[in-house]
């Protein structure tokens, strides 16, 4: 087969994502997920990717660049726009022994592979006793003006379909390492890279190409006493600015990143609300029978006696993602809101 | 409710009282401005979180106070307040069992501290449970209160909500429990000098029932409100002087002689004993006055010298120890002083003392020494700076001259604060009551 | 995202017992909620203020004497004691919700640090004092901070900032109360003119800084007439 040169893309890439971290070392949670997903290539010939654009073109986000002239077209496959298919096609693969990562060009797009997913996929442990080690991966959430058909959390289905694992990571060093956990588990396992922390957060990233992070475990990204506000993905990073802001008003907040949503870290959440005894969940999908609707039970339920306030959600409402910018600043929670609510929840 | 000195930041320390926007027993609604404080950083009103009527304003204006000191009591309607302590006089209260959760609150002309009014149906002297309407949400309990408060034993009704609309949170809940031990102590209305038991409104002698059950061979005695009158007083005295002691030896023979010889003339003539304890006060006195700064409180930084001596003389009776106090002391001789003593010892052992003799002492004499005692360590009645002990006379061998001879002796000791007076001081001010014991002619004094 | 705020900066001195007016009753619209956070900067007509903790040997000259040199006296609710307020100082009254449990010093630290910050800007380096509330430079006095809250929750009064203030006015007081400080300026500090015109904007902007706020809404009519002040800010 022949392998194409390829030019220097926009971002400057060129070789492998390695090379392209900074002076300093580090790598943006964009880079850190191309090196996770080489360094699972390169470590079981069994790892192979499927997805629209990700071969020649190196991937609409180009997490793939310079991928395919290492390891050839039949383990960097461009398909045709089928996202169904992609879906079936992985399963197969899964089938026959094989460990395939599923690219979506955005996460909203998988829900044309709907049925492939949370039927074929999610069930088929179940139903038969063979794993299906199969990796979908794709670029979720909004915040960059992309409109209703590319900025889309749609973890809450996934999360809901039993047999899936729904994995959302905030920091590079967290996308890294999950994703070569996911690539590792035999489980399906949906991993939503949210775009607007792509390119935005950069930070030092272990370089053992072993490092794996489990799946299934909270990271308390910021301790605090007074109120806790449990997140994932982009709004881990507003609910920090919020808290540094908040902490020149004597308010100590206490920021738990889920990481992933599916499985969910109960015993993180409940002692974290145990310590400080007022909850704030916010999170990107709408609101209603979205993740935080699942977190806020579980705290209500299995806190009760810890808490000194209600659990309050945050979430964007059951709307389309607006195209406009002042729309979508007014749908999505903002710094601001995150203040407003913690200042509101303190003085309940 | 319990109004307390806010904090305006973790780092504030205290507050100023500047002023009072209400007196007492003005009603205050939710909210109102209630008084008016400075600290070093800002000067703020702070409105009141409680509606009701200020029924005691703890901490005068003018007054600089720690971060969460008590400054005034609201009463609100039906509310239940904590038994009134021994340090307050109230002629007026009494427990009223069988009283109706819905009973008005005092009325707001009334002179009186808070009343004490019981739900049906209890008879202990504290509520059981009764949720009171401090705020508009003072009844909402969260899970997390409820569970601490069950935890801690805590009465719900005692705590102060500082959440929104007078609701408890937890900190609230967490800083009750904190410093409950300390909270009698902490009630700055409990003055440290002993006072009179109330006349007629108590039975002073009264034991209440006791709390704890006796143990095998025990028996458990719950200590009567005269007793924890004195153990709060004893307690506080060594805590907070610092404490030293010096004592000298007298040598009595002249007084003994002197006494022997007039004691039934004076008797016969003024009707009452002439005890050795009229000299030594007045000996004690003529000290004070060359040595003032013995006769002396220490008020925060400053040393508040008298210009005149009440002398405490303490008294042991049924009930405990009691100080009447013989005002003017420095105005009398021999003669008054007797007769001072003798009514005030007798009027004591009958629960007779009014309140004002027992407080306003300047320096305080014990006198154990007919017990038996040659040499005590009586703890300072505070907030004198000292208190000297009498105790007994003996018959010893001393030296005199190159001889020896037996005299009539008796140790006299002063525990003294050393924060107010050094050592040499201390000597000095007892080798001078000595002096005046060993050299004065307190016969001509006695008029028989 | 910042919360917005409002900046009222009118032009020429501003009345002061006119201003305390206005400011008190921003400050109860700012209670009821019906306005947002603002800071207001002007200058005022030569006044001394003495503040709670003000003794009578912290006037130097008579009364007569300060009002024949054209100057008011004015006892106040804010905390301290006296200073001057005069041309050439630039004022601060940030008008500020504090929350229901404030933290009065970080506010007044971060008073401070708008000021030090504004300074820095313009190479004059100051700091604050361990001891006493206010901006210095070594042991001399270049802006003064006084606070009250209203309701244990929203700020008043605000700060001082000597730019080309006549320095010669302090001889009528003991500033403060503090006798042996000093009181500069930073134009004294800097060798050259640096006006309340320069500063103002400076001092805006480091404000927002510190208090990430986006002022807006430039007034320069103020205050209006008292009745309307609330009614205006409600609309």
């Amino acid at each position: 087969m022949a392998t194409r040169t390829l030019h220097a893309g926009a971002a400057g890439h060129g070789a492998e994502p390695r090379g392209k971290r900074t002076d300093a070392g580090e790598a943006t949670y964009l880079i850190a997920i191309a090196e996770a997903l080489w360094e699972e290539m390169e470590r079981d010939a069994r790892v192979f990717m499927l997805g629209e654009d990700i071969g020649n073109y190196g991937g609409a986000f180009k997490v793939t660049e310079g991928f395919i002239d290492h390891f050839g077209p039949e383990r960097v496959m461009d398909t045709p726009i089928v996202e169904e298919t992609i879906v079936g096609m992985a399963l197969g693969a899964a089938m026959e022994g094989l460990r395939p990562v599923a690219e979506f060009q955005y996460a909203d797009f998988m829900s044309s592979g709907f049925d492939e997913i949370t039927t074929a996929l999610a069930r088929y442990h179940y139903r038969s006793g063979v794993p299906a080690p199969v990796v979908l991966r794709g670029p979720s959430g909004g915040g960059v003006r992309a409109s209703s058909f590319h900025s889309f959390n749609p973890e809450p289905w996934f999360a809901h379909s039993p047999g899936l694992k729904v994995v959302t990571p905030a920091f590079p060093t967290d996308a890294k390492g999950l994703l070569k956990a996911a690539i590792r588990d035999d489980n399906p396992v949906v991993f939503l890279e949210h775009k607007w922390i792509y390119r935005r957060i950069k930070e030092v990233v272990p370089e053992d190409p072993d490092f794996v992070l489990p799946i299934g475990k909270a990271d308390v990204k910021r301790a605090g006493d007074d109120i806790t506000i449990v997140a994932y993905g982009m709004m881990v990073h507003q609910a920090l600015e919020a808290a540094e802001n908040l902490a020149t008003e004597g308010i100590r907040v206490e920021v738990l990143d889920l990481r992933s949503v599916q499985p969910l870290d109960k015993e993180a959440i409940l002692a974290s609300v145990a310590k400080t005894s007022r909850a704030i969940v916010l999170y990107e999908s709408h609101r209603f029978l979205g993740i935080g609707a699942e977190v806020a039970a579980v705290i209500a339920e299995e806190a009760f006696e810890s808490l000194d306030a209600p659990v309050v959600r945050l979430a964007p409402p059951n709307v389309p993602v607006p195209f406009s910018p002042t729309l979508e600043d007014a749908y999505l929670p903002q710094v601001a809101d995150i203040e407003d609510a913690v200042r509101k929840l303190s003085a309940w | 409710m319990h109004v307390k000195m806010p904090q305006l930041g973790e780092t504030v320390i205290e507050g100023t009282i500047l002023k009072w926007l209400k007196a007492e027993g003005d009603q205050v609604a939710l909210d109102e401005p209630l008084f008016e404080i400075s600290t070093d950083k800002v000067d703020t009103e702070v409105p009141s979180s409680a509606a009701g009527v200020l029924t005691k304003i703890l901490v005068p204006e003018g007054s600089t106070v720690a971060v969460g000191t008590e400054l005034a009591e609201i009463a609100e309607a039906g509310v239940v307040a904590a038994a009134a302590t021994p340090g307050e006089s109230s002629p007026g209260s009494s427990v009223r069992p069988g009283a109706g959760a819905g009973d008005e609150p005092p009325a707001p002309s009334s002179a009186a501290p808070v009343a004490i009014s019981v739900p049906a149906g209890t008879a202990a002297s504290t509520p059981t449970g009764v949720p009171v309407d401090r705020g508009s949400r003072s009844q909402i309990l969260s899970p997390l209160v409820r569970k601490l408060a069950a935890e801690h034993g805590v009465d719900l009704a005692n705590v102060v909500g500082t959440g929104t609309g007078g609701r408890i949170t937890k900190n609230d809940i967490l800083a009750f429990v904190g410093r409950a031990p300390t909270a009698a102590a902490a009630a700055p209305s409990a003055a440290p000098v002993l006072t009179a038991p109330a006349p007629a409104a108590t039975t002073p002698g009264a034991v209440p029932a006791a709390s704890i059950a006796a143990g095998v061979g025990e028996e458990v005695v719950a200590m009567s409100h005269i007793r924890q009158a004195i153990a709060k007083h004893m307690y506080g005295s060594v805590q907070s002087t610092a404490r030293a002691w010096t004592m000298v030896e007298v040598n009595v023979e002249q007084l003994v002689q002197l006494r022997a010889r007039a004691k039934d003339a004076f008797l016969a003539k003024y009707g009452v004993n002439l005890t050795y304890l009229p000299f030594v006060v007045r000996a004690t006195v003529d000290a004070l006055h060359e040595f003032p700064n013995v006769n002396a409180r220490l008020d925060g930084e400053n040393i508040v010298l008298h210009r005149y001596v009440n002398m405490g003389i303490a008294v042991s009776y049924d009930a405990g120890l009691i100080v009447p106090v013989i005002k003017g002391a420095d105005g009398m001789n021999s003669v008054g002083l007797a007769r001072a003593i003798a009514d005030l010892a007798a009027r004591a052992r009958a629960h007779q003392l009014k309140p004002d003799e027992v407080q306003g002492a300047t320096f305080t004499i014990t006198n154990p020494g007919p017990y038996g005692s040659i040499a005590s360590v009586p703890i300072i009645n505070t907030p004198n700076t000292g208190i000297i002990s009498l105790d007994a006379i003996t018959r010893r061998a001393v030296v005199i001259g190159d001889a020896i001879a037996i005299r009539s002796m008796v140790n006299i000791s002063m525990s003294w604060d050393h924060r107010v007076i050094d050592g040499e001081l201390a000597t000095r001010f007892l080798a001078r009551v000595k002096e005046n014991l060993e050299t004065w002619d307190f016969g001509g004094d006695l008029g028989v | 995202m910042s919360r917005a705020g409002r900046l009222i900066r009118p032009d020429g001195p501003v009345d002061y017992d006119a201003a305390n007016a206005a400011m008190h009753g921003l400050a109860e619209a700012r209670l009821a909620g019906t306005v947002e956070d603002s800071l207001i900067l002007l200058e005022h007509p030569p006044v001394f203020t003495a503040g709670r903790r003000w003794k009578p040997d912290h006037i130097v000259w008579t009364q007569d004497r300060i009002r024949a040199a054209g100057a008011e006296l004015r006892f106040i609710d804010r905390g301290g004691s006296l200073t001057f307020h005069g041309p050439g100082q630039l004022i601060g009254y940030p008008v500020l919700d504090l929350g229901s449990t404030p933290d009065a010093l970080r506010f007044v630290r971060n008073l401070e640090e708008v000021l030090i910050r504004s300074a820095a800007e313009i190479g004059i380096d100051l700091h604050r004092s361990d001891v006493q509330t206010g901006v210095w430079s070594g042991e001399r006095k270049v802006a003064a901070i006084g606070v009250r809250l209203m309701r244990m929750r929203v700020s008043l009064h605000g700060f001082a900032l000597n730019c080309t203030t006549d320095l010669s006015w302090y001889d009528a007081i003991v500033p403060c109360g503090l006798a042996e400080e000093g009181v500069t300026s930073l134009s004294e500090l800097a060798g050259r003119e640096v006006s309340v015109q320069q500063m103002a904007p400076i001092v805006a902007r480091r404000f927002e800084e510190v208090f990430d706020l986006r002022l807006q809404t430039q007034e320069r009519e103020w205050p209006t007439h008292p009745a309307s002040t609330v009614a205006a800010s409600a609309s």
